[in-house]
């Protein structure tokens, strides 16, 4: 596993802060998915429009759920994304550390 | 029935129960989903812009546009979520909404069923309220209150008379049952020319009395007030019905005329119980429905009788049938019957409909929470010679509300009110109530079949 190299570029932990907070989002949603979904079903409505927001509510429900599965799946990129970045900047730090080995080499030929 | 702090609903189509509470409580989930969607668009709207992704997409480009579409792609489902939340709350709160007001109507539907069948009987005056032994006119004398005790008026009774839209919403909603619900424009007098048809209207029979000197000795009125007392003093004195005073004025002015018409006496709501008395419930859809009747034919023969002269003022006064009849008569008899009326105050009396010229100066006093004045199903017009005044006297019933009392405690608060229209009025009829003597005749209209 590659040492994480300090770069001017990369904020490592707001990146992984931002994830953390998408996927409490994600989890959030998931929740008031199934709060409202239990609530739903002691719901004492009958009538022809009980019926009608019962479509619609299972519509909501629905867009809740990939709401949440979205959320879910941002999160997860930016982390990749966060680690793809780290990586990149890794290897840009060992690229100016190895060039900068060459011009000091040049540097104390006599 | 459910726990208190819970309302049930039943009615309408597809029988409907709900448990408002609940749907409130879910409609509160429903928020609390939208914050939660709300504050994560805020973050998602941001996230982009942030320096620490910036920084990261100069090192990892393609993660980042993975990135930026991805959170494009999950706002555009929290929008939809969003608004989805928003309606659905915003749609559970207005039924809620509406099932309260209907369940209030139809807690005052109830209260109007109840009405409709007890109401003529309510209109009634009390046993012994306001009534006098049987005698011959003018018999006027002071008005007494005998008889026992009221009884406790009917939960009806008592919320129909102190909800002020109540008592229209009955007329209206009692219209749109009688048309089949179909809003129809005067279709209250429709409705009462259909009814006044099975009733026989007959032939005036109008006896006079000699001078009445109780009504005299009071004097010449001095106020609107005096002029309902007048008329509370002859429809405490009516035991036969129909009884109308013709007033003749002497002042500085010259003559001028009063007559007083007397409301209904007999609640007849079987055509075929004939009666004499030309006050009947018959008459009172005749005049509803705008159409002659003979208690208004007898008023133009007492009228003659009394020896009242073509061109002198004449001013009627009448309650509630009494008002009807005056605001046909105000009409009537400017077309070409040689008298002119100039004034008309009426007490308690549906006369939105009728058609009385602008020439004729017009004090309608209607009482908060009396069913009769919105029996014509409409406002009274705005006119500069036409001053509605709404009063708030009389006990929370159906009778109380009507009465002449509350109407002579009403009239006295007119008195008091200095408000332009009224005091122009009170200018208008100033001859009226600045008389130095008042001879007043008695005549009784009975019906001839």
């Amino acid at each position: 596993m590659p040492m994480p190299v300090p770069s001017p570029l990369l904020d490592s932990a707001r990146l992984d802060a931002l994830s953390r907070e998408l996927a409490g989002f994600a989890a959030e949603l998931a929740a008031r998915r199934s709060e409202l979904w239990s609530r739903a079903g002691e719901l004492s409505w009958h009538s022809p429009a009980a019926r009608a927001f019962a479509t619609v509510l299972h519509e909501l429900l629905g867009q809740l759920d990939r709401a949440g599965g979205r959320l879910a799946e941002l999160s997860a990129t930016v982390r990749t994304h966060r680690q793809r970045a780290g990586d990149r900047a890794a290897a840009l730090a060992r690229l100016a550390h190895s060039g900068l080995a060459a011009v000091e080499r040049v540097v104390r030929l006599p | 029935m459910r726990a208190a702090g819970s309302v049930s609903v039943r009615g309408g189509s597809g029988s409907i129960a709900a448990d408002l509470e609940q749907l409130a409580a879910f409609a509160a989930l429903l928020d609390g989903a939208a914050d939660s969607l709300a504050r994560m668009l805020r973050v998602l709207a941001h996230c982009l812009s942030e320096p620490a992704m910036v920084g990261a997409a100069a090192l990892d480009p393609v993660g980042a546009a993975q990135v930026a579409a991805l959170a494009g792609i999950a706002s555009a489902g929290a929008v939809a979520a969003l608004a989805g939340c928003q309606s659905a709350a915003a749609g559970l709160r207005s039924a809620a909404v509406s099932y309260r007001a209907a369940d209030e109507l139809g807690r005052r539907l109830a209260l109007l069923v109840a009405a409709g069948l007890e109401l003529p009987s309510a209109l009634a005056p009390p046993t012994g309220a306001l009534r006098l032994p049987a005698g011959p006119l003018p018999g006027s004398v002071p008005v007494r209150r005998a008889g026992p005790v009221r009884e406790q008026p009917a939960g009806w009774q008592s919320r129909l008379t102190t909800d002020p839209q109540l008592a229209a919403l009955a007329v209206r909603l009692a219209t749109l049952a009688g048309t089949g619900g179909v809003p129809v424009p005067g279709a209250t007098t429709a409705l009462a020319g259909l009814l006044a048809a099975r009733y026989a209207d007959g032939t005036p029979v109008v006896t006079g009395h000699p001078l009445d000197p109780v009504a005299d000795r009071a004097g010449p009125p001095r106020s609107s007030a005096d002029l309902i007392r007048a008329l509370a003093l002859r429809n405490a004195a009516d035991d036969g019905g129909g009884a109308v005073d013709v007033r003749i004025l002497d002042g500085p002015a010259g003559r001028r005329v009063i007559v007083d018409i007397t409301g209904t006496t007999v609640w007849n709501l079987d055509p075929r119980r004939r009666t004499a008395q030309a006050s009947d419930f018959g008459t009172d859809l005749r005049a509803l429905a705008n159409r002659s009747s003979v208690y208004e034919r007898g008023v133009v023969q007492a009228l003659r009788r009394a020896g009242v002269r073509p061109g002198e003022p004449i001013m009627l006064v009448g309650h509630s049938l009494g008002g009807m009849i005056a605001a046909r008569l105000a009409g009537q008899l400017q077309a070409g019957s040689g008298f002119t009326v100039t004034h008309l105050v009426t007490a308690g009396s549906p006369i939105g409909l009728a058609p009385i010229p602008r020439s004729v100066s017009v004090l309608a006093l209607q009482n908060a929470g009396d069913l009769v004045p919105e029996l014509d199903g409409v406002d009274n017009p705005r006119r500069g010679n036409w001053i509605t005044v709404r009063t708030d006297h009389g006990e929370p019933t159906v009778h109380g509300r009507h009465a002449l009392q509350a109407y002579l405690a009403g009239a006295t608060d007119a008195d008091a009110c200095l408000d332009p229209a009224l005091a122009g009025w009170r200018r208008s009829a100033a001859d009226f109530l600045t008389a130095d003597q008042v001879h007043t005749q008695v005549f009784q209209i009975r019906r001839a079949p």
